[in-house]
């Protein structure tokens, strides 16, 4: 396929909003995918050519008819639940009291700063590729949360360049921002490299990114 | 040039104020509302018609449970599809562990395998589920853009309404997760 012929492909893949100052701008970050687009197209329409069946009528009234079903409490239920409840509630004070002495007296290890590179789209809007990165040599797994994501960790990956740092690059709207890194899965630490750190007022401390 | 519509005039926002007065046809009204497109990215999502749309009754019985959570701050279609996008990863991943069978993995094998690696589980599910799967490998940021784009068939500027982000933004998470969706598909063949 030539050149133009696959720029073609990934202008179909991409959609007709792209502009062609947007296609290059995308090109430039991800050099290989006009070469990718024919084939990532095919999967697509492999997954589109069947068709999504039209929902019943009733769909709104059966989601209704279920919320009714499950109004009516079960009082034996009810009265069995008070110490699974207790014990709930007893490993989550021990939990937050561990989570925050973590938090608190284990000082997260300096690393690279945090880089945003600023990017602006046909429309004006600015995107900034923030790359959050913190040094980390005895963790076997690292991850960001924060407000961009909805709290939910995202994995960040080995620096091939530099021993001991996980990294990514994540694309955001301008705005400010508050997240956390979490190392192995459990331990929630600030970054060092954020323009502010803040509690959060659970005990916490946040990172602010102000973009 | 159209005005910015005020918050008491979206529709959404009005249905759900009356809703939390007790009237639950409200409810109903904000189900008919994006019903429709929170099934086809279900859809998408599972390939089978009775279990989508089970799924789909599972959001919206969330959202009405969670209603209280709900501030306001954003669009109801933001918050509905973010449910809708983390009920689709939850079955997903529920599938890949074996825990919550699906039907066509039951119609394929009778005895279904325990804990399938990964690999084993895109060849049984075929294509679909090799795509399926190297989507829900990507990370989320990238795992929305392209769910909503390509499996709930959104324009850029519907996207932006359901998630909050701006457009160009949208576009770049779109392009770079397009690149890493390929990579993991090669790693998936």
């Amino acid at each position: 396929m030539s050149p133009e012929e696959e720029k073609e492909k990934l202008r179909e893949l991409l959609g007709a909003a792209f502009s062609e100052e947007e296609i290059e701008t995308a090109l430039t970050l991800e050099p290989d995918l006009a070469a990718a687009a024919g084939a990532l197209l095919e999967e697509f329409s492999a997954l589109r050519s069947d068709q999504v069946p039209p929902l019943p009528a009733d769909f709104a009234q059966k989601v209704l008819g279920r919320l009714e079903a499950s109004d009516a409490p079960s009082p034996s239920r009810k009265s069995r639940s008070f110490f699974p409840k207790l014990a709930l509630s007893s490993a989550l004070v021990f939990g937050l009291v561990a989570w925050f002495w973590m938090g608190y007296f284990r000082a997260p290890v300096m690393g690279p700063p945090l880089s945003v590179r600023e990017a602006v789209g046909s429309d004006r809007q600015k995107v900034f590729f923030v790359r959050f990165a913190i040094r980390q040599p005895a963790a076997k797994q690292v991850a960001v949360a924060g407000d961009f994501n909805q709290w939910k960790p995202e994995a960040l990956s080995p620096s091939s360049e530099e021993e001991g740092v996980f990294a990514v690059e994540l694309p955001l709207s301008g705005g400010a921002y508050s997240y956390s890194f979490v190392v192995d899965g459990s331990r929630w630490i600030p970054d060092p490299a954020a323009d502010r750190i803040v509690e959060d007022g659970f005990g916490q401390r946040n990172s602010v990114l102000n973009l | 040039m159209d005005r910015p519509k005020s918050p008491s005039l979206d529709p959404d926002l009005e249905a759900l104020r009356r809703c939390r007065q007790g009237d639950r046809q409200a409810f109903a009204e904000l189900v008919e509302r994006h019903q429709n497109g929170v099934f086809r990215l279900i859809h998408r999502w599972v390939g089978q018609k009775e279990r989508a749309e089970e799924l789909a009754q599972d959001v919206f019985l969330k959202a009405f449970r969670d209603l209280s959570n709900f501030r306001e701050e954003s669009k109801f279609s933001t918050w509905i599809y973010q449910i809708t996008l983390n009920r689709c990863r939850d079955y997903w991943r529920s599938q890949r562990r074996g825990s919550e069978k699906s039907f066509v993995h039951e119609a394929i094998h009778s005895q279904p395998s325990e804990d399938p690696s990964p690999e084993t589980e895109a060849v049984s599910l075929g294509e679909a589920g090799r795509l399926r799967q190297a989507l829900d490998e990507l990370p989320g940021i990238y795992r929305d853009a392209l769910s909503l784009r390509y499996f709930g068939d959104r324009n850029y500027e519907e996207m932006s309404e359901i998630s909050g982000e701006g457009v160009s933004n949208l576009k770049m998470r779109v392009a770079r997760g397009l690149a890493q969706l390929r990579k993991k598909l090669e790693e998936l063949k």
